[in-house]
């Protein structure tokens, strides 16, 4: 499974439980926060945990996406869908984060 | 269904009461330590950590949430304390202090809050103390971390309480533990005379408080510090 289909599943999976339509089929640009996106800042913090779970399970370590390398960016990891599987990917290529 | 608490300091002292206390009433129980655990119980399980440790701490609680599929609860109890002047406090204890006190509180809730926003429900106790409203000579660093501590509930409080969870925390008076055995006689018995109930304190006290902060019907208490033997801000 790719990063991406990863987000978009665990967002599919998110979109039934709050009931939200818009995250019935999320697509690569869709946006994660901000103007124009249908998850509310609690959804966001929900989705992040259940990525760090997933991502656990997956790699068999801890993985935290609210990293200060995220964090400090200009231009956030988490503004959409495709930009938060390429961070993603990013971390995975690196040590375990802290 | 048996609830999951997840209690950190529980090798001996008060922790290690509160994850018999739990134990007895049925309760799972995950506690943790720098050193190996001294509980032997079917449903109890011990991680050996340093709660400073960040990702050590995100490993004992995906292990626990994997094990059991959630936790309801968490109790905050391990500390560290080192009672001296401050000009006479090494640089290498105050960051010691800091490190599991206020970091070490940080972290726990941290990664145990993802878990419980999943669940949309959980209850978090961190540990103070009465030397932070008592201003106490001699536990400069100490009271501090803790008042960071309790900064750190009442916003916790805040941005949790969307997904069900409350966070409060207790400050207990001196009791028999390792945490005080540094403490002269005379400094402890000047401070039980300031409590309004001067006696020193029992692990029931503590255990009481963090019963009451814990039981469902408390769902309408959080961000609130709670300092027992009638000590107030």
């Amino acid at each position: 499974m790719t990063s991406t289909d990863l987000v978009i599943t665990t967002l599919r999976n998110l979109g039934t439980e709050l009931e939200l339509a818009g995250l019935a089929a999320p697509t690569p640009d869709l946006p994660l926060f901000g103007a124009g996106s249908v998850l509310d800042s609690l959804a966001l913090v929900t989705l992040i945990a259940d990525l760090e779970a997933r991502l656990a399970d997956l790699h068999g370590h801890p993985v935290i996406l609210a990293s200060e390398s995220a964090m400090s960016r200009a231009r956030s990891p988490f503004r959409t869908v495709a930009t938060l599987a390429a961070y993603i990917d990013e971390q995975a290529a690196a040590a375990p984060a802290s | 269904m048996s609830e999951v608490i997840l209690i950190t300091g529980t090798r001996k002292g008060l922790g290690h009461a509160l994850a018999e206390h739990y134990l007895a009433a049925g309760w799972i129980v995950a506690g943790c330590s720098r050193g190996a655990g001294t509980i032997t119980h079917e449903r109890y399980t011990h991680h050996e950590l340093d709660i400073a440790d960040d990702v050590a701490v995100a490993t004992m609680v995906r292990a626990t949430a994997r094990a059991h599929g959630r936790i309801d609860a968490l109790v905050n109890n391990a500390g560290i304390a080192a009672m001296n002047h401050l000009t006479l406090t090494p640089s290498a204890t105050a960051r010691r202090i800091l490190d599991t006190n206020t970091l070490g509180t940080f972290y726990c809730v941290r990664e145990v809050a993802k878990v419980m926003t999943r669940a949309r429900r959980g209850r978090i106790v961190n540990f103070t103390t009465v030397a932070t409203p008592l201003h106490l000579e001699g536990e400069a660093l100490y009271a501090a971390s803790k008042a960071a501590v309790e900064s750190f509930t009442q916003i916790a409080a805040r941005e949790l309480a969307p997904f069900g969870i409350t966070v409060n925390a207790v400050g207990p008076t001196p009791i028999d533990t390792d945490l005080i055995r540094g403490v002269p006689a005379d400094k402890l018995a000047a401070l039980i005379a300031r409590q309004a109930i001067p006696r020193r304190g029992e692990p029931r006290d503590v255990i009481n408080a963090v019963d009451f902060f814990l039981q469902a019907s408390s769902d309408f208490i959080t961000g609130q510090i709670l300092y027992l033997g009638g000590i107030t801000r």
